[in-house]
């Protein structure tokens, strides 16, 4: 698994595409700020601004990449924690008998996440810079709680709950909040249900952090930041008590030139991958340090035009390549990269060049300094800027949310031994994501301006300028459309369950469920606007947080689709014996 | 119209002309309730501390009476509810010295002149106009006590409260008081609920509403503290607008004056360092129009709901998702009146609710009532709404449906009484030559338990009236004395029917007729026989 962080940081473990300066980020092991969900989902902006035709995708069309960023109740594994910010405490709600109590924090709780499998959570209080342990058992909650940095408004949490890193998130910051430690973060090791702080030195600009373990299987955060990456050796909070850390600087950028970068990170530990906002140069980093970055402009793969699969295959990739060398060669003018992506395994960067209806498959790490092991292919039939990977790494689907009237996929074989598929939508399409199985694809369509309800349209004209989304059977190639009044915002696949679940922008209020098995959808009605979905385990329920002034959350059994709804659950506090 | 008179009592009648001018203490009559039990009327004179039985059915009237003592200064009585029984609670006496002479007590009176007393804890002050309030099953009754003491007390509280269990089988179990914790009041209302499911099994609870809260008290573990739920909007000024429970599904819902939403409080688990056996879990319902004044819960494609109703909307909450949905009404209503039947578009039996203002502010304007269809009431909307015209305000509503019929009588201003047939929603009026002094309706409506007729009684009139609930024919009977504010009782089977018209005596006076042969020859009077002269036993 890719561990990456892009400019829109998708929040999902099903990646989606980018737009023209940004990467693909496989987050289920990465998350840029960790507070949205340890449930893998998608979330989904709509495009703005595009219209018209893309005969040829102009240059200058964008590609756009879903992105979410909520502040919703969280789920532990028996429990939904909900801040109450004005009120100073957090509401427990037993998912299953719906029981709620409530514990005082510090002052302003607001960014909170859960520790995954467990029934723990972290918050931080903006006010009183302090991040509170919430440890749940038998219906009774113990905070705990201990200082952080100065404005640190992000928290996040490894995979295995064991480390979580505290920090100050410029993209968090409210006017008027105090004046933020950029440089420090604060580590916390919470194994055997304790609680170690430590401080830790990191470079300028904190913006998300990654986990991953080191080559000789040390538990590491890397700190993404404006230059780079600090790598901080998680075993160590767990060892020093004393909680003076150091971290590693693995720089990759110079100046503001990283501010708006994406940058990933392979799983086994050893590198890093970034690229500056609308560059075509990419950079690797060991992440041990050892190495200077290796700098790779992919523009000077395609020096020539390549074959176009399936018909002439895949080509090496010609001329020379590598750091320090520029321009474009070749008759077609390069514009840019529309979307880059790192293998399931980290072993291959994936490239798209829309111009082109090229992909550029980079080896990591020796295509970066051996460009000749690329390889570039050129897709024909349709008009491809985006991919999205599977989490097997078997396939790809490829495609563009830069025109509404384009209205194919294509799905492209990563090992190389089918020809690539189109297959003809209803739709065109403005994300796609896969199922954790890679056997079922999930795509959110963009809509055309007009009414759908306007008189005389045909039924065509009529789907255009709907919502809606289309469930894929990646093996047969079986698309099936649902049309909705509103847009897609948010999808969650339940772990180890064969449904999705999405929700929309604009009434009707409801979740939809669908089955990923038969590509039915049944629909749950909601009381009020849906602010996020997550799910609790051990309750086998969705939980739904809705706008409502005193705060309200439906949980719906995600088999039988019952559900039962929590409003004001922030009143709870005023219940005692 | 015989009359049976005592000889003491005609001695004594022109000088207790009425009963409520006699003070405790003072020996002579003060009758505070009239009701019936088994085959007698039931008089509780709490200036004498008895109950006295005056046996209806009795082949022989005269010697049909008898007395029952009470514990000093009985007020007066509730039916016990599933039971042929008063309860009623004496509030004691303290001697000169201040000491308690005789403690206060609540009086099971059962049909055949037995009484269960059950001592309750005495005060620092005397009790006055004491409250019950049963379970509906009839097993406990709560005890609060409305006003302070008048007996010169430095202290007294009105948050104290007592439970007894009718059925405690020790009789040292069966009361038990509490102070309850108020929150920025005095306790202003009490509800008891019999069996209301909880994860500890099916318990009685009681919800006491204070101005700023409310409090659950199991009644079945009254040494447990009750809970207190903290409600700001709860004003000083007035107290929860509507209560209804779902005991089956452990809800009980509270409608607030002036407040839009309404609270649903939910037993749930235990929660850790509880000394209860459940807990509560407060979940805020958005009506989303004017406040509601009356709510219904029902079941409609396999969820629950949540009816609401006030002034010209209707709004269906289903629980599940909390999701609303607001119908407008044709008239505005108040409240609700459900029933099972059929209507004019829908000839299956269905669940159904008449909802309908009466006497309150949308009851001067409200010149019709409405009916909504409740399966599938939010997909099918307004068209599941329908009004019947009325052509005056409703002052008043009864249920006076009878196995299949389905009806409710209505009183309309203006001195107009009428039959709604629910099933097919019409209206049958029958004009009531009545001029009440306050201008409103003085019609107290009685149907009898044999539903045959509803008798309508204006208090203080020489006359009382009924019509047949089969042909609306009508029948009016003169009396010797003017009606009393309790209304007619109903006794016997058969040819053996009577109707008995309490009138206002401090020696007790009482007309009793055939409800079969009607005429004014063949009822009686009884007068005189709360004396001991009349010939109690």
């Amino acid at each position: 698994m890719v561990l990456g962080v892009g400019l829109a940081t998708s929040l999902l473990v099903l990646g989606s595409g980018c737009d023209s300066s940004s990467s693909d980020s496989a987050a289920a092991y990465g998350d840029k700020s960790g507070e949205n969900g340890a449930t893998p989902g998608l979330g989904i902006d709509q495009p703005s601004g595009t219209g018209g035709s893309l005969h040829g995708v102009g240059g200058a069309a964008p590609e756009v990449e879903s992105t979410l960023v909520l502040e919703a109740p969280q789920a532990g594994l028996h429990y939904v924690y909900a801040a109450n910010p004005d009120r100073n405490n957090v509401s427990v709600i037993d998912a299953e008998s719906l029981t709620i109590h409530t514990v005082d924090t510090g002052r302003e709780p607001r960014h909170l996440q859960t520790l995954p499998g467990q029934d723990r959570a972290l918050l931080v209080n903006l006010s009183s810079d302090e991040v509170s342990l919430l440890d749940t058992k038998a219906g009774v909650t113990k905070a705990t709680q201990t200082p952080v940095g100065a404005g640190s408004n992000a928290i996040a949490v490894s995979p295995d709950g064991l480390h979580a890193v505290v920090y100050f998130d410029e993209t968090r910051r409210t006017p008027g909040s105090t004046i933020a430690q950029v440089q420090e973060v604060s580590v916390l090791g919470l194994a055997d249900g304790g609680l170690k702080v430590g401080r830790v030195a990191v470079n300028f600009g904190p913006r998300a952090v990654l986990f991953g373990k080191s080559p000789k299987g040390s538990p590491e955060a890397y700190v993404v930041t404006e230059e780079g990456v600090s790598v901080i050796d998680l075993g160590a909070i767990d060892k020093d008590a004393s909680g003076l850390i150091r971290s590693r600087t693995v720089r990759l950028f110079t100046g503001t030139a990283g501010k708006d970068a994406d940058v990933s990170v392979t799983p086994d530990g050893r590198w890093a991958i970034g690229r500056a906002a609308g560059s075509s140069r990419l950079r690797l980093a060991a992440l041990s340090g050892a190495q200077a970055p290796v700098e790779l402009d992919v523009s000077t793969l395609l020096g020539a035009a390549p074959p176009p699969m399936g018909t002439g295959g895949t080509v090496g990739a010609g001329g020379a390549a590598g750091a320090g060398t520029g321009g474009a060669g070749g008759s077609e003018p390069l514009t840019g990269i529309t979307d880059l992506d790192l293998a399931p395994d980290g072993s291959y960067a994936l490239c798209v060049v829309r111009d082109r209806n090229a992909l550029v498959r980079i080896p990591v790490p020796g295509g970066f300094t051996q460009p000749s092991l690329a390889q570039v292919t050129k897709i024909t039939g349709g008009v491809i800027g985006q991919t999205v990977l599977d989490p097997t790494g078997h396939w790809a689907l490829g495609f563009t949310t830069a025109s509404l009237t384009i209205e194919q996929i294509v799905r492209i074989d990563l090992k190389g031994t089918e020809p690539p598929y189109w297959l003809d939508l209803r739709k065109s399409v403005a994300a796609v994501a896969f199922s954790v199985a890679g056997d079922r694809a999930l795509v959110v369509h963009q809509k055309r301006p007009g009414d759908p309800n306007a008189p005389g349209i045909d039924l065509e004209t009529q789907t255009d300028r709907s919502n809606g989304y289309t469930v894929i059977d990646i093996e047969a190639m079986f698309a099936k459309l649902t049309p909705t009044t509103a847009a897609p915002t948010s999808t969650l696949l339940v772990p180890g369950q064969p449904y999705a679940f999405l929700m929309f922008d604009a009434a009707p209020w409801e979740v939809h469920r669908v089955s990923l098995d038969t590509l039915l959808v049944d629909k749950v009605a909601l009381g009020s606007k849906p602010i996020s979905l997550g799910v609790v385990p051990s309750a086998k329920r969705l939980f739904v947080p809705q706008e409502h002034p005193d705060g309200r959350i439906t949980f719906v059994n995600w088999t039988t689709l019952l559900t039962s709804s929590v409003t004001g659950y922030e009143r709870n506090s005023q219940i005692r014996e | 119209m015989r009359r049976i008179l005592g000889w003491a009592a005609l001695a004594l009648l022109g000088g207790v002309a009425c009963d409520n001018s006699n003070s405790p203490g003072d020996g002579l009559p003060r009758v505070v309730d009239i009701d019936q039990l088994g085959s007698s009327v039931v008089y509780i004179d709490s200036g004498r501390s008895a109950a006295y039985f005056v046996d209806v059915e009795a082949e022989s009237l005269r010697s049909a009476s008898r007395r029952v003592p009470l514990r000093a200064n009985p007020g007066p009585a509730i039916r016990r509810p599933g039971k042929d029984e008063l309860l009623l609670v004496s509030e004691g006496q303290k001697s000169p010295d201040g000491d308690w002479s005789e403690v206060p007590a609540l009086a099971e009176i059962a049909a055949d002149g037995s009484v269960k007393t059950f001592d309750l804890k005495p005060r620092a002050s005397m009790r006055r106009a004491s409250i019950m309030t049963p379970t509906s099953d009839g097993r406990y009754v709560l005890v609060t006590g409305s006003a302070v003491g008048d007996d010169q007390s430095m202290l007294s509280n009105r948050n104290e409260v007592e439970v007894v269990d009718l059925e405690a089988k020790a009789d040292a179990d069966a009361t038990h008081s509490r102070a309850l914790r108020s929150f920025v009041g005095d306790l202003r209302e009490t509800y008891a609920f019999s069996a209301v499911k909880t994860p500890a099994g099916t318990l009685p609870l009681a919800l006491f509403g204070f101005p700023g809260g409310v409090s659950v008290w199991d009644l079945s573990h009254p040494e447990r503290p009750e809970i207190r739920v903290e409600i700001p909007e709860l004003g000083a000024s007035a107290g929860l607008a509507r209560v209804v429970a779902d005991e089956k599904n452990g809800k009980i819902y509270l409608a607030l004056p002036g407040v839009t939403d309404v609270l649903v409080l939910t037993t749930s688990k235990k929660q850790a360092n509880s000394l209860n056996g459940f807990s509560l879990v407060l979940n805020q319902l958005s009506v989303g129009f004017v406040p509601p004044t009356d709510l219904l819960v029902y079941t409609d494609l396999g969820g629950q709901r949540l009816l609401a109703v006030g002034g010209s909307s209707l709004s269906v909450i289903e629980s599940g998702s909390n999701r609303v949905t607001s119908i407008p009404l044709p008239y505005p209503a108040r409240s609700f009146l459900p029933f099972t039947g059929v209507s004019p578009d829908s000839p299956g039996v269905g669940p159904r609710v008449l909802a309908y203002a009466a006497s309150g502010e949308q009851g001067r304007t409200a010149l019709g009532v409405n009916f909504i269809d409740l399966e599938g009431l939010e997909a099918h909307r307004d068209r599941q709404v329908s009004g019947v015209a009325l052509a005056s305000p409703v002052v008043k509503l009864e249920d006076i449906s009878y196995k299949e019929a389905h009806r409710a009588l209505l009183v309309l201003g203006g001195s107009q009484v009428g039959s709604l047939d629910l099933d097919k929603r019409q209206f049958v009026p029958i004009s009531v030559n009545l001029s009440c002094p306050s201008g409103g309706s003085c019609v107290s409506v009685y149907p009898d338990r044999w539903h045959e007729r509803v008798w309508l009684v204006a208090d203080g009139n020489y006359r009382v009236g009924a019509f047949s609930l089969s042909d609306f024919t009508t029948t009016e009977i003169a009396l010797d004395d003017p009606t009393s504010a309790y209304g007619p009782l109903f006794f016997g089977a058969g040819d053996q029917r009577r109707v008995v018209i309490p009138h206002n005596s401090s020696g007790g006076s009482l007309t009793v007729f055939s409800a079969v042969d009607q005429r004014r020859s063949k009822a009686q009077v009884l007068d005189g026989f709360l004396f001991e002269s009349w010939g109690l036993k």
